[in-house]
């Protein structure tokens, strides 16, 4: 009779948020260092505070630089610094205003829709916002202002609009403009285009002041911005008001001036990028393509470094004294430094590269009490003694999974969720072990799963491999993966608002690959036994005739100086892993598609990697000089260097 | 023949409310310790400062948030009436609620949003341009130079100018083939106008940073504080954040001057827990709010509040000494009398909530029938401390039966009677299971964060009871339900009046046991208090019972028969045993009891209450009159039990 049972069920949450005799002491420090807001007040400010990300800027320089007209995408994740690069490069510091760049003769239209309010949806109004370039025109060249005084000014108008766009005009009473003088004629039909149409009017007015002054401007490039600010109803919507005033501002004859090119940028994150192309495809039947891509993180030590900087040099008022700023700062690097600057990448992975969620978990960290100030007793005085803490792997990851608790409950808004599946009736952990594995053996580290394929060929290559019953464990697993955004969809993908995110939005024709986090993940595994030990504490496991210790978490047995046991458990949940690989590989090889396997699923069972990280833990804790544990390290060695002989090298 | 009654039944309802000479004597006293109506009434800052209790940690944690040396976005959170807004209020000076308040010293400019002091009609649609609007007006006239400034051509060009380089669109809300005739003083006039019409929002943020840009020298922060969320559902409350979010952004981009410093922090108070939820919105992902959330933590100390109180008046000189004394000395005892134990249980009996605490401490102290053991009235006062009983069982019972000699169990008490029963049927059993299946999986869960989908539930309970039997259960959660002893976890958003009721539990919806129900669940097990209540209030077969047993326990006890009241708990019990057994039986049948062990436990729930019958027993001192029966009771229970767990546990 199986005896089913997860360790964390017998814990009660404490919900606790973290307080570290550190935190509390530099709070005030530690809350500016991670405050996640923009810090620069001013475009000296802002530039002093910029990390460069040369391959992003090379993209939008080649897309700059071609002369014709151009609409690109930029995609990238949330809280990746899409904004801040754009702000950079086009050189717009904070404003959100209208810029000329007189040296690229360059005329810069920003949209950031960042304080927009839902309520004034109805409010957005691009003719409003183009006219506010008309006026920054007329503001810079008075001549244009003083042009439109005058009856030639708008009968000129007048002109260029009939040559564009002249069915704006057509709304007035043409019995009443037989009358009328030409001068009234024309201011009259002005103002019934602009009555009628006051986008077109504007967008007219526009190309009227760059022709006017196409000497001076080569370039107009149009940004839009933050547009998952405004409900989801209205996302598309905006976009398409932005490509048909491109479309209309680019039908233009700018005679004598060939290097005029109007280019429009529109930032959003992979999946309003999906949403759209979804929008796009459905009514015009245009899919988007060859976006511009955020792939660099940014290096979180320049980033602190730069913070640091400022609010000790740059900022007048000096925030407590410099010392204890520079212990702060002492405490941050001594973090980032230890595992080689790892654990920077791979919390910046875990939040999929977005700094704002990378700063709150760096504040998390510090903030522990339980696991890295060791679960110290509270007291009215401070120890922040560097021997009262621990930033080691487990301490900072378990920081990361669970917070104040002694335990992983691997909640799905954790950065790190419980990536094994299981019930009391059932165990899909090695499913999922096994497709995290195919994903990235497949492609590797595909950024926003560019080259991503078909789950209809996923599908259907598992079940060649393994048949139909086995592969629709590993359709669940990878369900199960989606929903904790270990797998994601490509931004060439497409989704629709009322699915997104939900396993209802996977089809045949979606395309997956493995996320930043979900690399991350995987590779954790090898890395250490971390990640083991907390998946092992929330998963339903089947613990008849097991010791006393399997059922403990790892902080109780570590309480209880009982590591080995930690170690010897983990060993006993490799070897059952190492059955269930072992059931699927024999399966596989009766059906005669081992050779198909291998290319999937790589070269070694997915239980070395496991192994890998147990064995690097063992060394590290100096538990592998045991004798005992030693030979039981051996010995579940020597069973998958067997099963690998068994089925790989002998093939 | 089954013959059903309760024993409440067909008694005149008393109704009446408390008058015990203590009271009756201190009315006014206590009226003013307890309820506070200077502080309610009467915004002053002399006032609200003379009966503050400090919360160091607390105002800590805000004042580094108001030091940081930029703009920054926190959470704030604590348990609904734990005293977070008047922490608020203290800390940022703010003695008239809404009203923006500037702390000069601090040069700190606080716009308060206490959206809990708002009308039905006004949750609608809350409208930040009027809000905004009313802090400019406020600067206007604490700064006369401003209102003079601005009605100058000069001062609207400024303005003009100002706007222009934030957010110049909205300037554009004019005919443009008029504008190019106009003149410019025209003209900006004109702008202007249409901006405010079409843009009333950005018009008024606009103009805000403005009058602040021409105050630098007196505002060197904007402090925004949103307050009140949680009377919205969770889907509104989430709209709402991002509205100030989006309103903090748009403060901070301003002109700063050189070399100046300008912050905009943003605090918002949540509910505890809330703040996980967040980072889940795909609407408000693009915000930074800092890590981590300030919490007030400190336990409301209701000793401090009457001393604090006490001080305040007798400073005032309101009341004659000696009474003020008197009052205090009484509230003061019943205080001491509980230990730690009972001030937190009235607490939690009250969902934390500080008000309704203190709402029911002068219930007890004004309840004559239990705790002045229902003295005649006379006309003079008597205030002996030995008159008045304020152990747990007059105070259980003045909580939860008020002047009334028996339990009614009325929907409105902070005690409702846990045991559904009616003429034809009798769900108690269900409902101490239902609550034991939610009490086990509760931990310190305290929103039900982590509670499951009613249809896992659902499908659990059927696998492990049958479809019948579970179905029994679903009807007792119901009845549960509509007594908030389970309650829809935050995850399933948040209950408001107009959402409640068991029409509202969904497979979708996520229930857990609330803290009250968590208290009295447990309560069960410590006396024999809540037994004898909820005895007066079920249907029960009587039928060849001495008459004793249908008595209420305040007649038994009047009468000198205590014994009779444990016995019939005993007979009561060993009833509600029987109908643990059926269950239990059905559960074997499946061969489901692991599963049962499991999720409802692996002992009798009647021992529970037997348990705490045994502890009053014990304490009565009659353990020798109803020793006999305690064992064959006793014995039946352990009877049960190895016959249904025999080898399973």
């Amino acid at each position: 009779m199986k005896v089913m049972i997860k360790i964390n069920e017998r814990f009660e949450r404490k919900q606790e948020l973290g307080e570290s005799d550190s935190y509390r002491k530099f709070s005030e420090e530690f809350d500016n260092l991670f405050n996640a807001e923009e810090v620069a007040k001013n475009k000296r400010e802002f530039e002093s505070m910029y990390v460069s990300d040369d391959d992003f800027e090379a993209q939008i320089q080649k897309f700059l630089k071609s002369e014709r007209n151009k609409i690109k995408f930029c995609v990238g994740y949330t809280g990746i610094g899409k904004t801040t690069s754009i702000r950079h490069y086009f050189d717009l510091g904070v404003s959100n205003e209208v810029y000329m760049n007189e040296k690229e003769k360059e005329l810069v239209f920003p949209t950031f829709l960042d304080p927009y309010q839902k309520g004034d949806m109805r409010g957005f109004d691009l003719s409003s916002r183009v006219a506010s370039v008309c006026s920054f025109l007329e503001k810079k060249y008075n001549e244009l202002r003083d042009l439109m005084k005058t009856e030639q000014g708008k009968l000129e108008l007048h002109h260029f609009i009939e040559a564009y766009s002249p069915e704006i005009l057509e709304h007035g009473n043409p019995v009443k403009e037989m009358n009328m003088d030409t001068h009234e004629w024309v201011r009259s039909r002005l103002n019934y285009a602009y009555e009628y149409d006051p986008l077109i009017f504007h967008i007219n007015r526009l190309k009227f002041y760059i022709k006017k002054k196409y000497d001076e401007i080569q370039r107009f490039v149009i940004i839009l911005d933050d547009i998952e600010t405004l409900p989801e109803n209205c996302q598309g919507d905006t976009i398409q008001q932005y490509l048909q005033m491109h479309h209309c501002i680019c039908k233009t004859d700018y005679t004598g001036n060939d290097h005029y090119s109007v280019k429009l940028l529109i930032s959003v994150r992979p999946h309003t990028y999906r949403l759209l192309s979804q929008e796009q495809k459905q009514k015009y039947a245009v899919v988007p393509q060859n976006a511009i891509t955020k792939k660099k993180l940014i290096d979180l030590n320049v980033f602190f470094k730069k913070r640091f900087d400022y609010y000790t040099k740059i900022v007048q008022r000096t925030i407590g004294n410099k010392s204890t700023w520079d212990e702060c700062y002492d405490a941050l690097m001594d973090m980032s430094r230890t595992f080689d600057g790892q654990y920077k990448e791979m919390i910046q992975s875990l939040c999929f590269w977005n700094i704002r969620e990378s700063l709150a978990s760096y504040s998390r960290i510090f903030a522990n009490r339980f696991w890295v100030q060791k679960n110290m007793t509270k007291e009215s005085s401070f120890k922040v003694s560097a021997l009262d803490y621990s930033f080691n792997n487990i301490n900072v990851i378990r920081a990361l999974a669970c917070n104040e608790e002694q335990v992983f409950w691997g909640d799905d808004n954790c950065i790190i969720p419980n990536i094994f599946y299981t019930t009391e009736q059932e165990d899909y952990s090695i499913y999922c072990l096994l497709t995290l594995r195919y994903f990235w053996n497949m492609k590797g580290y595909d950024d926003y799963g560019i080259n991503a394929e078909k789950l209809k060929k996923i599908k259907g290559d598992w079940e060649e491999i393994f048949g139909m019953d086995v592969a629709k464990k590993f359709v669940t697993a990878l369900t199960f993966l989606f929903q904790k955004k270990v797998l994601r969809k490509s931004i060439i993908d497409f989704d629709d608002v009322k699915t997104i995110d939900k396993p209802e939005s996977l089809n045949d024709d979606s395309l997956l690959y493995i996320s930043p986090r979900g690399n991350e993940l995987y590779h954790m595994f090898s890395r250490d036994s971390v990640l083991l030990e907390m998946l092992r504490e929330s998963a339903w496991r089947d613990y008849e005739n097991r010791p006393y210790y399997s059922t403990k978490s790892s902080y109780e047995l570590m309480r209880d100086s009982r590591q080995i046991d930690i170690f010897k458990d983990l060993l006993e949940y490799i070897h059952y892993f190492c059955d269930m690989e072992q059931i699927i590989m024999s399966s596989v090889k009766v059906r005669g598609k081992w050779k198909e396997y291998k290319t999937s699923f790589t070269s070694k069972p997915i239980t070395f990697n496991l192994l890998e990280g147990v064995k690097n833990s063992l060394d590290y804790s100096g538990i592998i000089y045991r004798e005992d544990m030693n030979s039981l390290y051996q010995q579940m060695e020597s069973q998958i260097m067997e099963i690998e002989k068994r089925y790989y090298r002998d093939e | 023949m089954s013959r059903k009654i309760k024993i409440n039944q067909g008694l005149d309802r008393n109704q009446n409310l408390g008058g015990s000479d203590i009271y009756r004597k201190f009315n006014t006293q206590f009226e003013h310790l307890i309820n506070n109506p200077e502080v309610m009434w009467n915004k002053n800052k002399e006032v609200f400062e003379a009966v503050y209790i400090k919360d160091e940690d607390f105002e800590k944690q805000i004042e580094t948030f108001r030091n940081s040396v930029m703009s920054m976005t926190k959470l704030c959170t604590g348990y609904t009436g734990i005293g977070k807004t008047t922490a608020i209020m203290h800390c940022f000076g703010l003695w008239n609620g809404d009203a923006a308040y500037s702390n000069i010293e601090r040069k700190e400019l606080i716009f308060p949003n206490f959206l809990d002091n708002l009308q039905a009609e006004q949750l609608e649609d809350i409208s930040l341009s009027e809000r905004l609007s009313a802090v400019c007006t406020k600067l206007e006239r604490e700064y006369p130079d401003l209102k003079e400034f601005i009605v100058t051509d000069e001062g609207k060009r400024e303005f003009f100018d100002f706007i222009e380089q934030h957010t110049g669109y909205i300037l554009e809300n004019v005919n443009p083939i008029e504008a190019m005739d106009m003149g410019e003083v025209e003209l900006i006039r004109w702008k202007l106008k249409g901006a405010h019409t079409k843009f009333p929002y950005e018009f008024e943020a606009n103009r805000l940073k403005f009058y602040i840009k021409k105050k630098y020298n007196v505002y060197r922060r904007l402090i925004i504080l949103l307050d009140g969320i949680e009377i919205y559902p969770e889907e509104r409350q989430i709209e709402l954040i991002a509205k100030y979010l989006k309103l903090q952004g748009c403060m901070q981009n301003t002109d700063y001057p050189e070399n100046g410093e300008y912050s905009v922090n943003l605090l918002i108070m949540v509910r505890p827990h809330f703040n996980r939820f967040l980072n889940m919105k795909r609407n408000l992902e693009a915000f930074a709010i800092n890590e981590l959330t300030i919490v007030k933590k400190k336990e409301v100390d209701l000793s401090a509040i009457f001393q604090k109180r006490f001080g305040y008046y007798s400073d005032q000189n309101i009341f004659h000494d000696e009474s003020q004394r008197d009052s205090y000395t009484a509230l003061m005892q019943i205080n001491n009398n509980f230990d730690e134990k009972y001030r937190e249980r009235i607490l939690r009996l009250c969902f934390w909530n500080v008000r309704k605490a203190l709402t029911s401490y002068a219930r007890i102290l004004a309840n004559r029938y239990w705790v002045q053991q229902n003295k005649e009235i006379q006309g003079s006062f008597t205030i002996r401390p030995c008159e008045y009983r304020f152990d747990n069982i007059s105070v259980f019972r003045a909580l939860a039966c008020d002047e009334e000699r028996v339990f009614f169990g009325d929907h409105n008490t902070i005690i409702p009677n846990l045991l559904f029963t009616t003429e034809e049927e009798d769900l108690s059993i269900y409902c101490l299971l239902t609550l034991r299946y939610y009490y086990k999986k509760r931990g310190y869960d305290e929103y039900g964060i982590h509670a499951e989908k009613q249809i896992k539930v659902r499908r659990e309970w059927q696998k492990i009871l049958g479809i019948d039997v579970a179905n029994k259960f679903l009807k007792a959660q119901e009845y549960l339900y509509d007594h908030h002893m389970i309650v829809q976890s935050l995850k399933t958003g948040y209950e408001t009046a107009a959402h409640y009721g068991k029409e509202y539990i969904t497979d979708e919806s996520r229930l857990y046991i609330s803290i009250c129900g968590n208290e009295l669940y447990e309560m069960l097990g410590e006396d024999s208090v809540l037994l004898e209540m909820f005895r007066e209030d079920v249907w029960r077969d009587y039928e060849n019972r001495d008459d004793y047993s249908k008595f209420p326990s305040s007649e038994l006890m009047e009468q000198s028969k205590q014994e009779v009241i444990f016995l019939d708990l005993l007979e009561y019990i060993s009833y509600l045993r029987e109908m643990e057994e059926d269950v239990l039986s059905i559960v074997k049948n499946l061969n489901r009891i692991e599963e049962y062990n499991l999720v409802f436990g692996d002992t009798l729930i009647v021992q529970m209450l037997l348990d705490g019958v045994k502890k009053s027993i014990e304490c009565s001192g009659k353990i020798d009159i109803v020793k006999e029966k305690l064992d064959v009771v006793n014995y039946i229970l352990e009877r049960t039990t190895g016959k249904i767990w025999n080898g399973w546990r």
